[in-house]
């Protein structure tokens, strides 16, 4: 089982640089944000997504990440645990990319690509609605989405990104009603599984977190 | 360029004192020639166009998402080469919900230049709530209480919603979260397909004018072109706008 992050002081920098950002003017609506993307739940549910695919002994290099948010959490937990290549998030947010490049900076994609030797996993991250546009960036191993419960039912996704490629789908979800952004809560694993055309179910499951939600996940194709 | 004014009703909220009202106002307000129009549910009159219907099948009443998609209506109506029955080609197109008081020239609108649509900027908004709520899909800085455009510019909008359909009637609390989030940019106001009317021509009557600096509320600006009376709340009285008539 996951249960920590490894805090290296590559990561201390990165974390460290975020604060920094925080003063700017042109940034401190996000602080909220940041503070809600660094919550114990949020920390909870990325362990328990990590620790279930390490259970399952999936072999991952490329991973997409739909409504990323930050991926302060997710990044290292990818990378350390899973060894995974190269993470592509994709946010609708715009402020998205310029603070989680921050929280990611380590594994930054530089134009000049030839500085990127060194680098263990490359991040990149766009503005980007995956419901409206297909995403075009070649294939993935796994495709994680942990906010089903703000969009769309996945299904919708697998439509625009059919073609020939068969990732497997990380999804989460939960049964918390009270926000009004909460427009796609579910009250089971099954259901989160059927209404994103999940039919080979790899690890279904629930928890609660510390929160007091119940949280459902689906691992699949 | 033939002036059209357009408003739309449907359902019983408002009464058809409120068009007469409007129609009224405009012609008491606009010193430039133009037609005024309704499109209706219930078309009784020669100015009455009536409301398509094709999109119901995507509003869930229970939810009540994307409730004013009505509006996508205007957008097409008139566009369709051999079906401009009401428009001609180059007409402009000012359209005005029906809880609005005018105080000025409409003229105005009519000469603004036409390269883009223009739509209300909530100016009563804070900067940093819209883009600290963007993603949580709150505190919206378009308005969709008054719109302007000319002969086809608003296609894109209404193929765009004919495309996506059933994702944006789930998706969208409101047609200007809509708006806000795929014609519009808080991040860099001057690059979207819509534009934002500039501050000091539209102001809210339950919201203020331009935050921070002038907030108060209920306080009619006579010197503005116009006055909503857009509230989010159920609880909107829309016999308060009566007494100000």
């Amino acid at each position: 089982m996951v249960d920590h992050i490894k805090f290296t002081t590559e990561i201390a920098e990165d974390w460290k640089s975020v604060l920094s950002l925080l003063h700017h003017d042109k940034y401190n609506h996000c602080i909220k944000r940041i503070r809600d993307a660094s919550s114990t739940s949020q920390l909870q549910s990325k362990l328990w997504l990590v620790s279930e695919i390490v259970n399952l002994n999936i072999d991952v290099e490329r991973v997409a990440l739909l409504a990323g948010w930050y991926a302060n959490f997710i990044t290292p937990l990818l990378v350390d645990e899973l060894g995974v290549k190269y993470i592509l998030n994709l946010d609708s947010d715009p402020d998205v990319k310029t603070i989680s490049y921050k929280f990611n900076k380590r594994h930054k994609i530089n134009k000049d690509q030839t500085k990127n030797r060194d680098v263990v996993c490359l991040y990149r991250c766009e503005t980007h609605d995956v419901m409206f546009k297909p995403i075009n960036y070649g294939y993935f191993d796994l495709v994680i989405n942990t906010s089903c419960e703000h969009m769309f039912p996945m299904k919708k996704f697998r439509e625009l990104n059919g073609g020939n490629s068969n990732p497997i789908y990380v999804l989460q979800s939960s049964n918390d009603r009270q926000y009004d952004d909460h427009i796609n809560c579910v009250d089971s694993a099954d259901e989160l599984a059927d209404q994103s055309d999940i039919v080979d179910v790899m690890y279904s499951g629930e928890r609660e977190l510390s929160n007091g939600m119940t949280r459902y996940m689906v691992i699949g194709r | 360029m033939m002036n059209n004014i357009l408003c739309i009703k449907w359902g019983d909220k408002y009464d058809d004192s409120y068009v007469e009202k409007l129609n009224e106002q405009c012609e008491e307000n606009c010193s430039v020639p133009f037609k005024f129009w309704c499109f209706t549910d219930k078309p009784e009159k020669d100015w009455h166009i009536p409301i398509p219907t094709i999109l119901d099948k995507f509003f869930d009443e229970k939810r009540g998402f994307f409730w004013a998609y009505r509006k996508c209506y205007m957008f097409n109506h008139g566009q369709i080469p051999n079906d401009n029955s009401h428009f001609p080609d180059n007409s402009k197109f000012l359209f005005l919900d029906l809880d609005v008081i005018i105080h000025q020239d409409l003229k105005y609108f009519f000469e603004l230049p036409n390269d883009k649509p223009w739509i209300v900027r909530g100016w009563w908004n804070d900067i940093h709530m819209v883009k600290q709520n963007y993603a949580k899909h709150k505190s919206t800085p378009i308005n969709s209480s008054a719109i302007l455009w000319k002969s086809g510019q608003m296609m894109p909008v209404w193929e765009h919603v004919k495309k996506h359909n059933e994702l944006i009637f789930f998706t969208y609390a409101s047609l200007d979260n809509y708006f806000a989030h795929h014609w519009y940019d808080p991040w860099n106001e001057d690059s979207g397909f819509l534009r934002g009317f500039p501050q000091g021509d539209i102001y809210s009557w339950y919201k203020g004018n331009v935050f921070p600096d002038d907030m108060e509320l209920k306080k009619l600006r006579l010197g503005h072109k116009i006055c909503l009376f857009n509230n989010s709340k159920e609880s909107n009285d829309v016999g308060e706008l009566k007494l100000l008539w």
